[in-house]
């Protein structure tokens, strides 16, 4: 391992993770106690179009949308961010639940709202509870596990900001899945070569040899294997064909065979395909801002931030890559009719049989 | 006749109430003592007041049905009270009396429980909020107190550099110059590699020089001879 790099990138998680230009996605979500609830969605783009992605924007009719300019604080740039802002306001709590029961196919988050009340005569309980669904479009083939115990994955998702320790084992992942896949491809290429110099059991059996071969070049900017290096896709895209070249050149000089150098046209292929990949894997990159104002007191949430009854969850596409996000929040309204009911019934009982026993006394 | 005797039957002096040997005792006991003569003549005057009074008769609308309407009223007051009685022994009953206590305690029991396991979740919820682990930010900006805390955040680093190496921008004194420096101030700690496990030589080597290093490294962040560019 180069220690340069280490010795850098200490200098990079001083200075944080945090990443430009992502888009933030904010739903603001009010429950209210006549059984009605409000819903915003606010997401901030570079500019005013609506970009692709996995989140849900509602653009239909029953909703109001508008489009506000506003300054980016965060960055330098000189001009102001379009955000895109939608309301709807809906009846009654299962009508939010209906608007996220649709099918989406696996390119899109899956979010299910359900939002209870409960009647328990001195109090009402008021139950909201929202699920990111797992975004795995590319069903990848290493689960979080193998990199993550049961320990990091709870504190992964519990944490708003992981910790570097935990961010480097999920990008250990993340690039482990793209070698997987890419090694998986490669090995299908090979196959379908029906090549006797090309062996499938010689490249198998080279497996990490490969993978470091492919990881190594990943590091070096030369294939785009996760995080931020896919913001130049469109420029690795065209070095694929080099990259190919000399990555099999090297590849029969470690496995001391020419028969690999015919597999470049397959690795190019295979990089046009990651990079395809990755812009499906990408629909989801931003930074998730969920808000929901309920009614009472809060008295249970998984939130890790609570002001009144506001709670709030924030959280990445990383987060929803390892599994499901539930977010739930219970409140509590205290029924004062019910108490001084409750009371003047306690009394009455407690008050008959004196009068009664008064009233003998005729 | 004596005193005490006397005063007993002044007031008794009335027409058929004593016998006339009593009678002439009296008058003969009053004519002899002043006191008690003083009493039976105020009882004659009051005898005598009244006496015109039970004259007068009371003027009423219907002075022949007076007492079928008081036993009327009577009676329906009578009726509602057997009613009640009715229900006295059930409410006046040890049991019942016991059953509607344990009620009412049971309702009041159940508010207070209710209440208290609310804000029992409230308090774990406070203690949770309060234990939310800081930001990355605010973590990693510390050196690591542990080996096996090194470990991590190398490895964490390790993965993490890939994809930023070229935002980064080394000070005026250059690449090359910081981490020469850093190389010849560090020898051994150059020589380690995290990715094929720790030795006990390795071990050694980033107790002793590690936090070091990773306090210059930190050092050289503040005062801007490396940075990251966004």
């Amino acid at each position: 391992m180069n220690i340069r790099r280490r010795c850098v990138a200490i200098l990079v998680l001083a200075l944080s993770f945090s990443g430009c230009g992502e888009k933030v996605y904010k739903v603001s979500t009010v429950i209210s106690t006549d059984g009605t609830c409000e819903r915003v969605i606010t997401v901030r783009y570079d500019s005013k179009s609506l970009a692709r992605s996995a989140f849900p924007i509602p653009m239909d009719s029953t909703w109001r949308c508008e489009w506000t300019l506003e300054k980016n604080v965060d960055s330098t740039s000189k001009h102001d961010d379009s955000v895109y802002i939608a309301r709807k306001r809906f009846a009654d709590f299962e009508a939010l639940g209906r608007e996220y029961n649709v099918r989406r196919d696996s390119t899109n988050l899956a979010i299910h709202v359900t939002v209870e009340r409960k009647f328990r005569w001195f109090y009402t309980y008021y139950g909201y509870s929202e699920t990111y669904a797992r975004f795995d479009p590319l069903h990848v083939p290493v689960p979080p596990s193998a990199v993550m115990t049961e320990e990091d994955l709870r504190q992964f998702m519990s944490s708003e900001a992981p910790d570097s320790a935990l961010k480097g084992k999920w990008k250990r992942w993340d690039e482990r899945n793209t070698m997987e896949w890419a090694f998986g491809r490669f090995v299908d290429a090979v196959r379908m070569r029906n090549d006797p110099k090309l062996s499938v059991d010689l490249v198998e059996q080279n497996k990490d040899r490969l993978i470091a071969l492919l990881s190594d070049d990943s590091t070096k900017g030369k294939v785009p294997p996760s995080g931020k290096a896919r913001t130049e896709k469109g420029r690795r895209q065209n070095d694929h064909r080099s990259f190919s070249e000399k990555l099999v050149s090297e590849m029969a000089l470690m496995l001391k065979t020419d028969a690999f150098r015919v597999l470049a046209p397959d690795l190019d292929s295979i990089g046009v395909e990651a990079t395809k990949r990755m812009e499906v894997s990408d629909r989801a990159e931003g930074e998730y801002v969920n808000t929901v104002v309920m009614p009472g007191v809060i008295i249970a949430t998984n939130a890790s931030e609570v002001r009144g009854t506001t709670v709030v969850w924030r959280f990445t596409h990383e987060h929803l890559a390892l599994m499901d996000y539930p977010m739930h929040v219970e409140s509590r309204v205290i029924n004062l009719w019910a108490i001084i009911v409750t009371g003047l019934v306690v009394l009455s009982a407690l008050a008959v049989p004196a009068f009664l026993r008064r009233r003998a006394g005729l | 006749m004596r005193c005490v005797r006397a005063r007993q039957l002044i007031h008794l002096n009335r027409e058929g109430e004593l016998s006339d040997a009593l009678r002439n005792d009296l008058l003969r006991h009053a004519s002899r003592c002043p006191e008690c003569a003083a009493e039976l003549s105020l009882i004659k005057k009051t005898e005598k007041t009244f006496s015109s009074l039970r004259g007068a008769e009371p003027c009423l609308a219907n002075p022949l049905g007076l007492t079928a309407a008081i036993m009327n009223r009577v009676d329906s007051d009578v009726e509602r009270a057997r009613r009640l009685s009715a229900f006295i022994p059930l409410f006046m009953s040890f049991r019942v009396q016991r059953a509607i206590h344990v009620a009412c305690m049971m309702v009041v029991a159940a508010f207070f429980l209710e209440t208290i396991m609310d804000a029992r979740r409230m308090t774990q919820l406070d203690e949770r909020l309060s234990h939310v682990r800081p930001t990355a930010t605010a973590k990693d900006a510390r050196p690591p107190r542990s080996l096996s805390e090194a470990k991590e955040m190398l490895h964490s680093l390790e993965a993490g550099i890939g994809p930023l190496d070229g935002n980064l921008r080394i000070g005026p004194f250059g690449q090359a110059t910081v981490m020469d420096r850093l190389r010849a101030k560090y020898p051994e700690l150059f020589t380690v590699t995290v990715d094929d496990g720790l030795d006990d030589r390795e071990r050694a080597i980033l107790a002793t020089q590690g936090r070091a290093f990773l306090n210059e490294m930190e050092l050289l962040v503040r005062i801007g001879e490396i940075s990251h560019e966004h």
